[in-house]
């Protein structure tokens, strides 16, 4: 399915950002798993199941466009069991692709499992609970949790800068956009970010 | 290949030793079957208790295809003294999905292993692999036009009946208990043999997936929620298709309905009249199912108060607690049985019934329909958003099928996690005889205040259901060797002492229900 991109603009410019990042070590971290992938492979954002996206979702849809332009594809997710059979085919894949998202809890379970399932590799992934007075952030990797950090809930910019990194920037980070707009309302929700590299491993 | 290790490394084992190993592991399976990389394990790894990551990490993941090759890890890990965690199809979310009980075990991934080995539409039955789906059982059933119904658990499309059997669970057709309907089963040993249990020993025996006891002692049981051997086949039975599928719900909106609503079930349930594992769903279970948030209700934090519950009971006409029954059979059958189950109800005066055709596409009670009918669905993931951070926990205590004992367990279990600042999001699957009192323990584990408060709240749920006799069927790894002391010192020894004649080097799931020969000090 494809997500109309000036609705996206709309949605994340009503929404409440400003300038805050994710936790520097995270980010890094970030940008360290995707400086080892690919820059030329394609990237697939997966999106929730909703009609319209959540301004989170919206914001982190923006930094991959930033990051990717027109050639990011995106793919909806939902409960249906040929959707997850056919995405965990997907993650099967032997030609080189990175999918990337920022899913609530309940589709991103499905996708961690199906990558593991298809034997895919995660490159990221990290909780993330926004609650109207503070951001809670977990990485995850296999060994331990290596970043559970707070940050001030009155931005999600980070979630752009995130999907920025996540998506592979092929262009520059001047070109993420800069929104300031603010809304009254309280934000809140619980995501999963995550970026799976699909195809041969050291492949690029 | 990956090479770079994760540096994570099994209990007791140095990295010269693990890697001599992983080179053994590499010839015996091939480079791609052999995991080491920290991007290659973190798929293992979402484990959602309240513990760090780090706890449950795995050292390396290894898959097989075949018997053999099942046979000659069991050497190696032998040979090196390598613990090793076996997951068939690994979707035991809420128990410690796929990643190993202690941290530095290999996991043994038999996903590959997914043969459909035999389905026979006379006699009803089936045989597979570890690594086949019951959503691809469902396909081959369908496939074939066999008059077959599948039972499975709710992550049906995904999840699969050996390991869902191996760890006792439960679905919701009258063949609900699937350890009850397993027949014959293929175990690979720690010293490498293959048992075959039941009639399975006998050459040439047509009845390994048709009598399940065989001879002398049977020993089936003794290798579920175990780790006395690895399973590589199941046979279970299926029940055949009924011509007439009658599902229903009802509705009641008094929390405290609950002991009325067992007393009049468990005649119907023991007596056959209502053949299927009934559920009993708390209004959060259901709404969560449906696509509620607690956000969209509250931003406050800790337990939900009682008055949004009812709030939401209004706006979603959900119940406090809804009941799913299906009666299954041909038309008469069902005629009668219908009109001994809608009087039963009336003379109860209270509870509204819901039909299929009154209810339409709606969830929860179209998935609920789908479950009680064999078709695989994915819905109940819904629970995992109703307070999000990824936290899931079930605590599962056994409860006699009567309604005060319900009623006493639901009240205990609610107000100890509104202590903790977490809601009662449960449900009742209900036998004949006893109930599965299944409670998902939601938390926020971004927030690690909130986990350290989840991790304390299953710990009282824990100690304060043993002080009135209860205790858990099942329970995720964090606290598996906590709930085998529940059951008892002489149970224990016995199960030690099993392992050490079976598995003395200790190398299969060491702490599975407990079971840790290096641990264990009687
Ligand atoms: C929303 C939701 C709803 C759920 N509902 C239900 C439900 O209705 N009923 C229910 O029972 N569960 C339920 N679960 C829990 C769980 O997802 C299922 O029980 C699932 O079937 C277990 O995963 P699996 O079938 O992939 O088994 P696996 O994860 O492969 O195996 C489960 C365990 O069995 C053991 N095991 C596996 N394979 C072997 C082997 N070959 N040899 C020896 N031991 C082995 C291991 O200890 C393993 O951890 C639910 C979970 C969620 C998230």
């Amino acid at each position: 399915m494809s997500i109309d991109r000036r609705f996206v603009l709309k949605s994340a410019s009503l929404s409440t950002l400003a300038v805050l990042t994710l936790a520097r070590a995270d980010m890094a971290l970030a940008a360290t798993r995707a400086a080892s992938m690919n820059n030329t492979h394609p990237v697939l954002v997966l999106t929730n199941d909703s009609t319209e996206p959540s301004p989170a979702e919206a914001a982190f849809l923006q930094g991959a466009y930033a990051a990717q332009g027109h050639a990011l594809q995106l793919q909806r997710v939902d409960y249906e069991p040929k959707v997850i059979r056919a995405l965990e085919r997907q993650l099967r894949s032997d030609e080189t692709m990175q999918v990337i998202g920022l899913l609530h809890d309940g589709l991103a379970t499905l996708v961690v499992d199906a990558a593991r399932s298809a034997g895919a590799r995660m490159q990221w992934l990290s909780l993330h609970k926004i609650t109207p007075n503070a951001v809670h952030h977990r990485l995850l990797n296999a060994d331990a949790d290596v970043c559970s950090c707070d940050t001030d809930a009155s931005s999600m910019y980070w979630l752009t800068e995130l999907a920025h990194v996540l998506a592979g920037p092929t262009l520059n980070s001047a070109m993420l956009p800069k929104i300031e707009s603010r809304s009254g309302k309280a934000i809140s929700g619980s995501f999963v970010s995550f970026s799976i590299a699909v195809g041969r491993p050291n492949h690029g | 290949m990956a090479d770079a290790n994760n540096g994570v490394l099994p209990r007791g084992v140095v990295q010269a030793e693990f890697e001599q190993a992983v080179t053994k592991f590499r010839a015996l399976l091939g480079d791609e079957n052999v995991l080491v990389a920290a991007d290659q394990l973190a798929p293992y790894n979402k484990i959602m208790m309240s513990v760090e990551n780090a706890e449950h990490a795995p050292s390396a993941a290894v898959t097989a295809t075949t018997v053999e090759q099942v046979q000659g890890i069991v050497r190696i890990c032998n040979e090196h003294k390598i613990p090793v965690w076996t997951i068939s199809t690994g979707r035991n979310f809420g128990y410690g999905s796929a990643a190993p009980g202690q941290r530095g075990q290999v996991i043994l991934d038999l996903k590959k292993m997914n043969k459909i080995l035999k389905v026979d539409p006379v006699m009803c039955y089936a045989l597979v692999e570890p690594g086949v789906t019951y959503g691809q059982l469902y396909d081959y059933i369908q496939e074939n036009d066999y008059p077959l119904m599948l039972s499975f658990p709710a992550p049906s499309a995904i999840a699969g009946p050996l390991g869902n059997t191996m760890d006792r669970g439960v679905g919701y057709t009258p063949y609900g208990e699937h350890f009850m309907m397993q027949c014959g089963m293929e175990v690979v040993l720690a010293n490498g043999e293959i048992l075959r249990t039941g009639m399975g020993g006998v050459p040439g025996s047509n009845t390994w997936q048709i009598f399940k006891w065989g001879f002398g002692p049977t020993l089936d049981g003794m290798f579920t929620q175990a780790n006395y051997g690895i399973t590589t086949k199941l046979g279970f039975w299926l029940m055949p298709k009924p011509p007439v599928f009658k599902p229903f719900e009802v509705v009641f909106d008094d929390e405290a309905d609950i002991n009325e609503i067992v007393e009049m079930l468990r005649p119907l349930r023991i007596n056959g009249v209502i053949q299927n594992s009934v559920v009993i769903a708390n209004i959060l279970w259901e709404a969560s199912t449906a696509g509620v948030r607690r956000s969209d209700y509250t931003m406050e934090p800790g337990s939900t108060p009682d008055e949004i519950l009812r709030e939401i009971q209004t706006t979603t006409g959900l119940g406090a607690w809804n009941v799913y029954a299906a009666l299954y059979g041909t038309q008469e059958q069902v005629d009668v049985n219908w009109k001994i189950v809608t009087d039963a109800f009336a003379s109860l005066g209270k509870g509204r019934i819901v039909t299929e055709e009154e209810a339409g596409d709606r969830q929860p009670f179209k998935y609920r329909a789908q479950l009680m009918s064999g078709v695989p669905n994915l819905q109940e993931f819904g629970l995992y958003n109703w307070r999000g951070g990824g936290g899931s926990m079930w605590f599962a205590p056994v409860s006699e099928a009567r309604g005060s004992e319900c009623e006493k367990q639901a009240r205990l279990a609610k107000s100890i996690l509104n202590k903790h600042g977490l809601d009662y999001v449960g449900e009742f699957i209900v036998a004949p005889r006893d109930m599965h009192h299944v409670i998902d323990v939601l938390f926020n584990r971004a927030d690690p205040e909130e986990t350290a408060r989840a991790d304390a709240c299953f710990n009282e749920l824990l100690d304060e259901f043993e002080k009135e006799g209860y205790a858990v069927y099942r329970v995720n790894t964090r606290f598996q060797e906590r709930v085998a002391r529940s059951y008892g010192k002489v149970k224990r020894d016995v199960e030690h002492a099993i392992k050490r004649a079976l598995d003395p080097n200790n190398i299969l799931a060491p702490g599975k229900s407990g079971i840790d020969l290096d641990n264990y000090t009687g």
